[in-house]
């Protein structure tokens, strides 16, 4: 419970330093290009940091509630409000649903992938970058496979979205879910990158860098994987979720 | 926000045509003298009239006003205590009761449909005949015929309510640590001397006595759970004639502020040498309360299937209700400003996810509930039959605890999204369902130590064996209908995913053999995949209850059935991919972190 709080908060805050940053660029750029390509990855990055990160802190804030047993359902402990007070992330500023529609629909398939492929491309190059670094090869490894397989699914679910309209609703949360996932896998590559770094040179807080490589661990071998279930979710199909008729809802 | 109505079609669908209730009834002889078809069906009827009528419509505004406690004395919510009377004039707390001392002696099988239409209407409520149920079940398996005789008529009726008093402030998982004492009086009573927390309804004022089943310690008694010992201590003192006396040296402290079942009183509890009697056998306390743990944690797995009900009729009516854009394919409805919502793919998604859990949920608490049945009531000659019952019960009990609470809650949170900003609006009733459910996934014996019961106690503790019972009953249905047509396209996905499950069954059970973090690593995991591919099992049977009906069916129930069944197996089942990743990659990713690194 504790560790997969952790995973997401660390991850989360670099997702949205990440994000933030490119705000900075797009508002400070020194060149047209610059600001351009920050304002690609912004627009990419935004529906994800939204809905990814409001998604998973419930997530956490339950997790934290639950470490405190019963003692976490009083009020007086404080865990329930923080549960009662982030559930309306997921709602307000554009739900869930419409920032999923928003990813997959607007930004990636009507750019015909461009968006993704910009963010794709730096992750690929962080890959190459580090393909020989055996430390780092527990992430690399798989990071390079999903950043791969990122790509195929976003082309095979624009191809089934190109006949029928109705399969970007259907993979949409799905797909945005995933993202968030691969997203935190780079920005977790990427930490325990400095982190090794730092602890190859010596430093004073050897613990600090050290719980942030085997976070990066925990959250490569026991969260990454829930990418493979949406995955095939995401495929099923827009059929599974139309053909019931109204009147079988009401029953 | 929608009235609560009693799902009494599929309780039906569920209890005739998915499991054949009656004939598991009339051959178990002992409730085949109770119960028949006509019986359970007025039962049903009966029930859903109390439950969707009068329990349920107080339900929002309990939430709001909730208990008052004054000087020890506690109030209930507005209608609470003539609702309660209702309860007393029916009966309902003796439903499963044993027949000897005025129960009703209705199987689980049916007594678990009227605890889902009770939660489902009033979880707060609800948890008071709840607890005189699994009280009652206590003081029937280990009282003495004497505490029996002067205590269960009234409890069955309900004319006394029931409360557990087992957590402490510092112990609630380990009840080893416990430090309430029971000091030995002549006469055979003891006096219990302790405090207690959380005690659900431990004072109210609906009921004239209330019956407190307290764990403590006898002087000399072993340290740890072996110490434990269970009595029981009236608030008021009964008479031999039964009449009430003397008021007993219990009482109230005070009531906690809680995130949600807000209209229960959830008490600490001060005994100051009150007089109680042993239930069982001196530090025995925790077996007595083994027979009863089992039907309680049906019971709570239950109270998250009734609450995402719930929470599927509100969201269902709103996603047909509230019109906000325009299909992907076009308008379906030109003449309003906009569609209904439920044209929306993810709206969809979201609703179906919901029925996948409640509907396939409702099915597999009734499987737990029939092993539960033929545990208790199988004839003494069927030695063979009640064994692999018991061996059932032990295997899925942990799983319908912590799986349906689980779903129970995930349900319930979609069921709010569905409403968006209206969600996390009081009135509207479905943030009120987020906030009850999520104690259920807590007390009870929490989540994570109900995986831990599971795949430490009942799998690697059996060295897989429990788990080749479950296994064989799957294996038989798919066997058994591998010739069926309807069922082709779920019993190969079904197999494929019990392999997966298997496997890792396998898998842990190896690993627990050298690494004792292990079981503690793949516990949760284990759990959620276990209950996703138990929920798909359920899934083939309702296919095979429905499929013969769809065709002629015009009413969508059937057809709906099988649409649902198909969504489950293509966008929820996959979870299970995962989930075994996740178990195979053991313990080390886990534990590597020293105090200091957190």
């Amino acid at each position: 419970m504790l560790l997969t709080q952790k995973a997401v908060a660390e991850g989360a805050r670099a997702l949205i330093y990440l994000t933030a940053q490119k705000a900075d660029l797009l508002q400070r750029g020194k060149t047209e290009e610059e600001r351009k390509e920050a304002d690609e990855l912004l627009g990419f990055l935004t529906p994800i940091a939204k809905a990814f990160l409001t998604e998973i802190g419930y997530e956490a804030a339950n997790l934290g509630m639950q470490v405190f047993g019963g003692h976490g359902y009083i009020s007086e402990w404080g865990m329930e409000q923080n549960v009662r007070d982030a559930r309306i992330g997921m709602i307000y500023e554009g739900t869930t649903g419409i920032q999923a529609l928003d990813l997959l629909g607007r930004k990636v398939l009507m750019t015909q992938g461009e968006s993704l492929k910009g963010f794709t491309k730096q992750v690929h190059t962080f890959c190459k970058e580090n393909a020989d670094n055996e430390q780092m090869k527990p992430f690399i490894e798989p990071l390079a496979e999903l950043n791969k397989e990122w790509g195929d699914l976003t082309m095979k679910v624009g191809m089934t979205a190109m006949k029928n309209r109705e399969e970007v609703g259907a993979a949409s949360v799905d797909y945005l879910m995933y993202s968030g996932y691969a997203v935190f896998a780079y920005l977790w590559a990427r930490m325990a990158k400095v982190a090794q770094d730092k602890l190859a040179e010596g430093t004073s807080e050897e613990l600090f860098y050290t719980a942030k490589v085997q976070t990066a661990r925990f959250y490569f071998t026991r969260m990454l994987p829930r990418t493979k279930a949406h995955a095939v979710s995401m495929m099923a199909g827009a059929d599974t979720l139309l053909d019931m008729p109204e009147e079988a809802f009401a029953l | 926000m929608a009235d609560y109505q009693a799902p009494l079609r599929d309780m039906r669908f569920v209890l005739n045509e998915v499991f054949d209730a009656p004939a598991l009834w009339a051959s178990l002889p002992k409730v085949a003298e109770s119960v028949d078809p006509e019986t359970a069906d007025a039962i049903l009827e009966e029930a859903g009239k109390i439950t969707s009528g009068v329990l349920a419509p107080l339900s929002r505004e309990a939430d709001e006003q909730g208990c008052k406690w004054s000087d020890g004395e506690v109030t209930s919510p507005d209608g609470f205590k003539e609702a309660y009377q209702t309860i007393v004039e029916g009966g309902w707390n003796g439903l499963g009761g044993n027949t000897e001392f005025g129960g009703m002696g209705m199987p689980k099988t049916l007594v678990a449909q009227f605890e889902e239409m009770m939660q489902g209407a009033n979880m707060a409520f609800g948890l008071a005949p709840m607890l005189t149920a699994g009280a009652c079940l206590a003081v029937d398996a280990h009282g003495s015929q004497e505490l029996k005789e002067k205590y269960l008529p009234n409890m069955y009726s309900g004319v006394w309510s029931g409360a557990m008093d087992l957590t402490e402030p510092h112990a609630g998982t380990d009840l080893g640590i416990i430090r309430t004492k029971a000091e030995p009086n002549d006469d055979g009573s003891f006096n219990v001397t302790g405090t207690k927390i959380f005690i659900t309804w431990g004072e109210h004022d609906m009921a004239e006595n209330i019956i407190h089943l307290v764990l403590a310690k006898l002087p000399g008694a072993p340290k740890g759970p072996k110490g434990i010992s269970l009595l029981l201590v009236p608030k008021f003192m009964v008479n031999d004639d039964g009449s009430l006396g003397e008021r007993n040296s219990l009482s109230c402290g005070s009531i906690e502020k809680k995130m949600g079942i807000k209209g229960s009183a959830t008490c600490v509890m001060n005994f100051d040498g009150a007089k109680g009697w042993l239930v069982g056998e001196e530090n025995k306390g925790l077996n007595a309360m083994f027979t009863m743990m089992n039907y309680e944690r049906l019971g709570v797995g239950i109270q998250g299937i009734g609450a995402a009900e719930a929470s599927l009729q509100n969201a269902r009516e709103y996603a047909m209700e509230r019109i906000q854009s325009r299909a992907p394919t076009g308008a379906q409805q030109p003449e309003k400003a906009a569609d209904p919502i439920l044209v929306h793919p993810d709206v969809r998604r979201m609703l179906l996810t919901m029925k996948g859990y409640v509907e396939g949920g409702r099915a597999f608490s009734t499987y737990v509930a029939q092993w539960l049945d033929i545990s208790k009531y199988a004839d003494a000659a069927e030695e063979d039959r009640r064994k692999r019952a018991e061996g059932m019960v032990a295997l899925l009990t942990p799983v319908a605890k912590a799986f349906l609470t689980d779903r129970g809650l995930d349900a319930c949170i979609m069921g709010q999204q569905v409403l968006g900003g209206h969600g996390f609006i009081r009135e509207w009733g479905q943030e009120q369902l987020v906030r009850d459910c999520r104690i259920t996934q807590i007390y009870e014996g929490t989540n994570g130590i109900q995986a831990l019961d599971l795949m430490g106690r009942k799998v690697v503790g059996s060295q897989g064996k429990l788990f080749e019972l479950f296994a064989e009953d799957v294996a038989t249905f798919i066997e058994e209908n591998s010739s069926e047509e309807s069922l082709r396209p779920y019993l190969e996905p079904l197999a494929a995913a019990f392999e997966r499950l298997s496997d890792v069954t396998e898998h842990v059970i190896k690993q627990a053999s050298d690494n004792p973090n292990a079981i503690g690593a793949a516990s949760v995991d284990y759990l959620d995949l276990f209950g996703l591919t138990a929920l798909g099992y359920m899934w083939a049977r309702i296919v095979k209850a429905a499929a013969p009906k769809a065709g002629d069916d015009t009413s969508g129930f059937y057809s709906g059935k099988l649409k649902t069944a198909r969504f489950y197996y293509d966008r929820v089942l996959p979870k299970t991919v995962s989930l075994a990743e996740g178990i195979r990659s053991g313990s080390e990713s886990m534990m590597a972190h020293t105090a200091e690194e957190f």
